[in-house]
């Protein structure tokens, strides 16, 4: 315990007070560390110094947010005396009568942006980055940010915060007035010291005149208006409620210590909703899985990836590939294609990478991507990606040949949706080196990658490949070579659902608006739309070939506008029409959607989403049910706040869905509801 | 890197040549070195020789292997004419450190003694391409060679006709295609080859122009002048065993260079001067060479040299021969067209000439070509090589 907080006084009387949690890779805040830190506190009230600078001795970061591991084990009561603890702590510290400094590097987030904001001054390194992601685990700020965020940014930049729980980086969180100076770590202790010298800041409940003047309750009333409108163009209440009470909470009290006293009761309560509960399930389910697959430094033998094939998919994963950090080379056949791949890959670049623009070609994504028409890429490749159409002849034709030219170590990853892992291999002198890497449309935007274990798939490739997903900020769920693998194979009876109910006379508006009244992040139609008709007409009729039963029969509506060339977004009309990638819908009015019929619709649609995933736990084609919740939420958009298709079914019973399930069967008389086998493990 | 990373990773020096380096980058060498991905730990030098500083690459990095300094080394050039910038003439520059030094009370009056002719920009590239000693554009230079020799405009143009035309079909047959890589640029454009080719230019679409440096008198026109373009080539040089080692397959062997100097205002004479030594050292004869890649700079100014040549008196008191030279045969000269058709990317070219000569011979079947160009500055650089 002694060693989890040091002090050490310089020859200026300032304390420079290191955090090094015990045991943990980064910083979290728990019990142990906030009574830890009372000891602390208690010394500098009987000999105080002549300032203090917080800061932490983990090269990650700061102080990544509260242990949320902890905040499922503890009972209510129990949750209410820590935050309560902590915060009257953090009152002590502020109270304290010298300077106090945060000097910050890597995240400061959740309870360490708030141990940071009890500091009259931050100092940032260059890499730090702030927020308060509480939202986004279904809670609030528990540790006094609902009050001092907005206290020292501003009613409406503090806020924003809070309820979208964005984080900031160094330079952002600057202009916002959180960080005071952003320096480079040579100049960080001179920083902080300086800081010191600035002496104590006066206490402010309000950044300005102007903003004291403005929190009143009439004025506070229109603008908790203008929130709750923002935030509900993003979240629905009933299924994240945590941003809505606290706009009431900022209603009702404004910026004052009565917001502080609020923010404990609401976060006890958050804490106990479903929600919440599920929320941080599936974070820490992404976590484990990172560590699981993520390889010490120096373990990743992946440098150089080769992507064959420059169509949307190869691109997009080339061009994230170097934006994250590898060595790139994609090539095609079609030098237009590839052309096309180069314009897409720069405008990423210039998105997401803030220098770009500025530096131009000497920033390292530019140097990192090569547009490699001659292929000669495969030669120097570590990783070669086969984005190739799914054509099985053509892709065994292409692996016999580059196999010639290959390193001796490199690995082969398809990211093929359609076939088999199993016959392509047999192209290849060394089968074993072939592993499935299925990427989701958009790349940019969607966190999973399935890794798909063939047959011979070795160890290394396998632990490699899925290190690689990792490497680019993906989560790798590993799967077997089943059709369809996970996502496809429960989204497939979802979308095809979607398009028989369209066939039926449903208008598609009220289809997607029953899957988001679910919690879809967008309804199956649009899905459809996005994915590609043709693709997603492809994935079915292989589906179909190897589970006809549960996939049933493909709705002619989709063969037909497959046929007619309307494939979607890409080509401007699917089952919607599209105006610059937005869809034309229609306004529905009330009286078509009344909850009942809307929750019925659902279920028609998820239900058999949640049997292929049943499915996929008897087949084994993963290895628990915690890697179908995680597939489907990162990979289909799966509604998060219900915790994935198996939490939800297991919340929601699995005997109550084995009889809805049935009830369907006999209402449309259709097999493809018929409740599978695997529900019977799932019940034990 | 891509093609053949085995030797690019024992590439333990890289040399590159380049006529007007960016601000951005004044070692071109080194922010290529590093932006290719060659490693922190391989130093990189740039070489600046005007036209011939892409083979004053090829010959430092030679003369490196040669020492024993080095067994492989990465050599090259490059010049982005393009990008090369528009600067502020010298009492501009005066005038915005005075403004910018100065108190605010006297500030209005340094403003004050701003002229509009300061703002007229410097084109740096039009400036590189004059010599300020003798006071002449490099058009014309050729314009005095072209007197001297009695190069008539007809002749200037015929050979600028052949340039296109020469280079057309190896475009057109793929001859190139392992000489040029596709480059893709950012907005999605693809360029899989230079594109200052006019394959259906003529003599009366060429005789319509008009003089370009000396109007209206002159004959030098941008038909038969070298193209200002934007160019890269590299070349891996190594030593025999090194090359062996790394299984690699060389193009050619690098037999001999040499460099020479004379009147800027006669520059274009330049490839006389600097190949005759080589031939003379070597006991050959122009006709005993199979290539000949005479750098396209002007038109006249290679027919110059070949008059030179040919010219009794010019090869007795300049050269120290008892006799003319002779002919070079239009048929080993320039075979697949030049820098007048192509581009004369100005540090690329003395590059891209030995590359071409090497994989000419190959095509051909030949022995022996010298690349050669002509500097402005006045002087001249000759390479001999070989095919295996």
């Amino acid at each position: 315990m002694a060693d989890m907080w040091t002090i050490e006084r310089d020859d200026e009387g300032i304390a420079w007070v290191g955090l090094d949690a015990p045991g943990k890779s980064t910083n979290t805040l728990d019990r142990q560390v906030l009574d830890a830190f009372e000891t602390v506190i208690s010394g500098f009230e009987k000999n105080p110094p002549n300032g203090i600078v917080l800061y932490s001795k983990k090269e990650a970061g700061f102080i990544a947010g509260a242990d949320i591991e902890m905040l499922g084990e503890l009972e209510e009561e129990v949750l209410r005396g820590v935050l309560e603890d902590g915060k009257a702590l953090l009152d002590r510290f502020e109270a304290l009568p010298c300077a106090s400094v945060a000097m910050i590097h890597g995240h400061c987030l959740g309870g360490g942006l708030e141990v940071a904001l009890a500091c009259d001054r931050r100092v940032a390194r260059t890499d730090a980055e702030a927020g308060s992601p509480e939202v986004k685990l279904g809670l609030i700020p528990g540790l006094g940010a609902s009050y001092r965020l907005p206290a020292l940014l501003g009613a409406a930049e503090g806020m924003k915060l809070v309820l979208t729980g964005k984080t900031l980086d160094a330079e952002a969180a600057r202009s916002a007035g959180l960080f005071d100076e952003v320096v480079p770590e040579r100049h960080l202790r001179t920083a902080a010291r300086a800081a010191i010298r600035k002496g104590k800041r006066g206490k402010k409940a309000h950044k300005s005149f102007k903003e004291g003047a403005l929190d009143t309750r009439p004025a506070r009333a229109l603008t908790a208006r203008q929130m709750r409108k923002k935030t509900s163009e993003k979240l629905r209440e009933e299924h994240y409620p945590a941003p809505f009470r606290m706009i009431d909470a900022f209603e009702e009290y404004g910026v004052s210590r009565d917001l502080l006293e609020e923010e404990t009761d609401l976060f006890v309560d958050l804490a106990q909703t479903k929600t919440s509960r599920n929320l941080r399930r599936v974070f820490m389910l992404r976590e484990k899985m990172k560590h699981q697959a993520e390889l010490p430094p120096g373990k990743l033998e992946i440098g150089h990836v080769h992507v064959i094939g420059a169509g949307e998919m190869g691109a997009e994963i080339a061009a994230w590939a170097a934006l994250k950090g590898f060595e790139v080379s994609l090539t095609d056949i079609d030098r237009d294609v590839l052309a096309k791949a180069v314009q897409k890959a720069h405008r990423l670049f210039e998105t997401e990478d803030d220098e770009i623009k500025s530096r131009g070609d000497l920033r390292p994504p530019r140097n990192r991507f090569i547009a490699d028409l001659a292929g000669d890429g495969v030669k120097a490749a570590d990783l070669v990606i086969d984005a190739l159409p799914e054509k099985l002849e053509l892709k065994s034709d292409v692996f016999g040949e580059l196999e010639g030219r290959m390193k001796d170590t490199a690995l082969i990853a398809t990211n093929t949706s359609s076939l088999r892992l199993k016959d392509m291999a047999g192209a290849l002198k060394k089968p074993g080196r072939l592993v499935g890497l299925h990427f989701f449309n958009p790349v940019r935007k969607m966190p999973l990658v399935e890794v798909v274990k063939a047959g011979r798939t070795t160890k290394r490739a396998m632990t490699q490949a899925a290190a690689f997903a990792v490497a680019i900020d993906k989560t790798a769920v590993a799967c077997a070579d089943s059709p369809g693998f996970i996502v496809n194979r429960a989204l497939t009876p979802y979308l095809l659902e979607a398009a028989r109910m369209l066939e039926e006379g449903y208008k598609p508006e009220l289809i997607d608006a029953a899957a988001e009244r679910f919690g879809m992040a967008q309804g199956p139609v649009e899905v459809a739309d996005h994915v590609g008709l043709d693709i997603a007409l492809d994935v079915a009729r292989h589906l179909k070939e190897a589970f006809p039963e549960q996939v049933g029969e493909i709705p002619q509506r989709i063969c037909d506008l497959v046929e007619e060339g309307h494939f979607g977004v890409k080509s401007g009309r699917g089952f919607y029409t599209y105006q610059d990638g937005e869809p034309e819908k229609d306004d529905l009015d009330d009286d078509e959607c009344d909850p009942e019929s809307l929750d019925a619709m659902a279920d028609r649609l998820i239900l058999p989403l949640l049997n292929a995933c049943a499915a996929l736990i008897r087949e084994e084609v993963v290895s628990d049910s915690d890697e179908i919740d995680a597939a489907l939420i990162f990979g289909a958009g799966f509604a998060p706040f219900r915790g994935g298709p198996i939490t939800y079914a297991r919340e929601r019973g699995v005997k109550t869905v084995v009889s809805s399930l049935k009830a369907l069967q006999k209402e449309h008389e259709a097999a493809r509801f018929k409740p599978d086998d695997g529900w019977k493990s799932l019940t034990a | 890197m891509l093609r053949q990373p085995e030797a690019m990773a024992a590439v333990e020096e890289v040399i590159l040549g380049c006529g007007a380096p960016t601000s951005e980058a004044p070692n071109t060498a080194r922010v290529a070195a590093l932006r290719i991905g060659l490693g922190e730990d391989i130093p990189a030098f740039s070489v600046q020789r005007n036209c011939g500083s892409g083979m004053q690459s090829i010959d430092t990095g030679y003369k490196y292997i040669a020492d024993g300094r080095a067994d492989v080394i990465l050599a090259g050039g490059t010049d982005a004419l393009s990008h090369a910038p528009l600067e502020l003439k010298s009492e501009t520059a005066e005038w915005l450190a005075d403004l910018r030094s100065a108190k605010s009370p006297q500030r209005l009056k340094v403003a004050a003694e701003f002229r509009p002719r300061m703002a007229e920009p410097v084109v740096s590239l039009i400036r590189g391409l004059t010599d300020d000693v003798v006071d002449l554009g490099m058009g014309e230079t050729a314009e005095v060679l072209a007197h001297e020799w009695q190069i008539t405009r007809e002749a200037a143009d015929t050979y600028a006709l052949g340039s296109h035309n020469r280079l057309a079909r190896v475009q057109d047959e793929g001859w190139l295609e392992e000489e040029v890589v596709t480059l893709f640029s950012p907005d999605g454009k693809v360029y899989d080859r230079d594109d200052g080719v006019r394959p259906n230019t003529s003599m009366d679409k060429l005789a319509s122009l008009d003089a370009a440096f000396e109007p209206p008198h002159g004959q030098v026109t941008p038909g038969n002048s070298s193209q200002v373009t934007d160019g890269a080539a590299w070349l891996i040089l190594a030593s025999e065993e090194a090359a062996e080692k790394l299984g690699a397959e060389p193009l050619g062997v690098i037999e001999d260079s040499e460099w020479a100097a004379l009147d800027p205002k006669r520059m274009g004479l330049g490839p006389v001067l600097a190949s005759t030594p080589v031939l003379t050292r070597h006991g050959l004869s122009l006709d005993d060479l199979d290539l000949w890649e005479i750098n396209e700079a002007f038109a006249a100014q290679v027919l110059a040299c070949l008059a030179a040549w040919q010219d009794k008196a010019f090869c007795k008191d300049r050269l120290g021969l008892d006799s003319a030279l002779g002919a070079i045969k239009r048929d080993k000269l320039n075979i697949d067209g030049g820098a007048i058709s192509l581009g004369h990317p100005v540090g690329a070219s003395g590059t891209r000439i030995v590359l071409h000569a090497l994989n000419a011979l190959k095509r051909t079947g030949g022995k022996r070509a010298i690349a050669t160009e002509c500097i402005g500055g006045g002087q001249g650089g000759a390479m001999l090589v070989s095919s295996l």
